[in-house]
C-alpha cells in the first residue's frame, strides 16, 4: 500500500486484521498523523456506544415456542414420541389442551379461526417433512392410498395420480387438524413437497377459494363437492393453483 | 444422515442460535413481526436443508440462512409495494427506497442509537451488525454476503462513518 493511503488500514486495524508487520507500520504512521489518531479515538468512542446500546434481542416467547415445537421432536418413533413428549413436556401440552380448547369450543371471528386454522395446517406440513411423519401409507398408486383412508375417516378422500401433470402422488397420511381427523395426500412436485388435506366441508363455512402465506409456505383453500381442500407447499402460489385445479 | 442423528444435531448445532437469528433478522427488517416471519421460515429452510451442513459453525450458518430468506423476503416486499425489480437485479442491488428520517425526539441514547442505525442504508447495516454483534472477520462476513474482502473493508468504513456523523449530531458530540 503507497504511503498516502496508509489511513486506509485504519478500520483494518481497529478490526484487529492486520498482519504482525502491517500493524506496526499503522501504529507508526498513528504516532505522527493526528487525523488517524483521532479518527482512531473516534472509532473506539463508537464502539463503546454501541455496546452500551442493547443490540441484542431475545426471540420472543410466541416464536421460541414455534421453534421448539416444530423441531424439538423426541428421537422415538412418531407414535411413542407423541406420548412420551406429552409427559415430558407437560407445560407445552397444558398451553396445546388451552389453545385446543379456546380454538374449538370458544366462539371466534371467521377470520382468527381461519388464521389459527392455517397455522395448525403449517405446524402438519412441516412436521411431516422430518421424514418419519410423512406418510402412512408410501404408495404412488391411487388404489392402494385411496381405501387404506376406507374406515378411518367418515368421508372418502379425494386421491388422483397426476404423474402425468408433474405432480406424482407419494402417499397418504391420517392427520389431526382442528380438533378432528383429516386426510392428508401427499404429492411431490420437482423436490418441493405438497400436503393437500382434506375433511369433510362443514356446511355453516362457504367453501370459497383462498389463497394465504404463512411462514414462508403458501396455502391454498379450496372447496370440491362436500370436501374442504387445503394445499401446503413451498411451492410457488402459481403451480400451486394450478395444481389446485387439477385435483377438482 | 439418519433421521434421528439429523433430528439431534439441529437441536445441537441450530436451535440454539435462535436469539442471534432473531437479532440479525430484526435488525435486517428492521421490526420483530416481520423478523419472526424471517426467522420461522429460515428454520423450515435450515432443517430442510441440513444435509448440507458441514457440521461446522451452525450460527454463521444459520445466518447465512436468515439472510438469504430476510432478501428474498425483502425483495418480494418491494414488488408488492410495486417497486420495479428486474429478474436480473440482486436483491442488494436494490436501492432501500424506504428510508425513516431519524426522528428529532428521539427518547434515549439507546433509541437514539437504535434509530440511526435502523437509517443506515441495508448494506451498510448488516456489515456492521455482522462485525459489531457477531464478532465475525472480514472474511467471514465476505463470505456469508458473496463479497470481495475490500468490499467489506469498504462499507464498514463508510458505514461506521455515517453512523458516527449521525450520532455526532443526536448525542451532542458525545458518539
Amino acid at each position: 500500500m503507497q504511503e498516502g493511503n496508509i489511513h486506509l488500514l485504519l478500520h483494518p486495524y481497529f478490526d484487529d486484521e492486520l498482519d504482525f508487520s502491517e500493524s506496526l507500520r499503522f501504529e507508526e504512521h498513528l504516532t505522527d498523523c493526528s487525523d488517524c489518531s483521532q479518527a482512531l479515538a473516534e472509532q473506539k468512542k463508537l464502539r463503546n456506544t454501541l455496546e452500551q446500546s442493547s443490540l441484542r434481542f431475545v426471540a420472543p416467547k410466541t416464536l421460541q415456542q414455534n421453534i421448539q415445537t416444530s423441531f424439538l421432536k423426541s428421537k422415538e418413533s412418531p407414535k411413542t414420541s407423541i406420548i412420551r413428549n406429552w409427559k415430558i413436556y407437560g407445560i407445552a401440552a397444558g398451553i396445546a389442551i388451552a389453545f385446543f380448547i379456546f380454538g374449538t369450543f370458544l366462539p371466534k371471528g371467521s377470520e382468527d379461526h381461519e388464521t389459527a386454522e392455517t397455522n395448525e395446517l403449517v405446524s402438519s406440513h412441516i412436521r411431516s417433512l422430518m421424514a418419519s411423519h410423512l406418510f402412512d401409507v408410501a404408495s404412488g398408486d391411487q388404489h392402494t392410498v385411496k381405501p387404506w383412508f376406507a374406515g378411518k375417516l367418515d368421508f372418502s378422500p379425494v386421491v388422483r395420480d397426476l404423474s402425468g401433470q408433474g405432480f406424482p402422488l407419494i402417499g397418504g397420511r391420517l392427520d389431526y387438524i382442528n380438533g378432528r381427523p383429516v386426510a392428508a395426500l401427499i404429492y411431490q412436485h420437482d423436490k418441493h413437497i405438497i400436503n393437500v388435506f382434506q375433511w369433510s366441508a362443514d356446511p355453516g363455512r362457504p367453501e370459497k377459494h383462498i389463497e394465504r402465506h404463512n411462514k414462508g409456505f403458501n396455502l391454498i383453500g379450496d372447496g370440491s363437492g362436500e370436501l374442504r381442500l387445503w394445499l401446503v407447499s413451498d411451492l410457488n402460489t402459481e403451480e400451486l393453483g394450478q395444481f389446485a385445479i387439477l385435483l377438482r | 444422515m439418519k433421521k434421528q442423528e439429523k433430528d439431534s444435531l439441529f437441536r445441537e448445532e441450530i436451535i440454539p442460535h435462535l436469539d442471534a437469528a432473531y437479532t440479525l433478522a430484526r435488525w435486517l427488517a428492521r421490526n420483530g413481526h416481520d423478523a419472526e416471519d424471517i426467522v420461522q421460515d429460515s428454520f423450515a429452510r435450515a432443517y430442510s436443508y441440513f444435509n448440507s451442513f458441514s457440521g461446522k459453525d451452525g450460527k454463521k450458518w444459520l445466518l447465512a440462512i436468515v439472510r438469504n430468506t430476510f432478501y428474498s423476503w425483502y425483495k418480494k416486499k418491494l414488488v408488492r409495494q410495486g417497486v420495479e425489480v428486474s429478474e436480473e437485479q440482486s436483491a442488494e442491488q436494490i436501492i432501500e427506497e424506504q428510508r425513516p428520517d431519524m426522528e428529532l425526539e428521539a427518547k434515549d441514547r439507546k433509541e437514539i442509537v437504535h434509530q440511526a442505525l435502523h437509517s443506515l442504508p441495508l448494506e451498510f447495516r448488516e456489515v456492521i451488525i455482522l462485525r459489531e454483534l457477531e464478532s465475525m472477520s472480514y472474511k467471514e462476513i465476505a463470505a456469508l454476503i458473496g463479497i470481495p474482502i475490500g468490499t467489506v473493508m469498504s462499507r464498514l468504513a463508510r458505514g461506521r462513518e455515517m453512523l458516527r456523523t449521525l450520532l455526532v449530531d443526536q448525542l451532542d458530540g458525545e458518539a
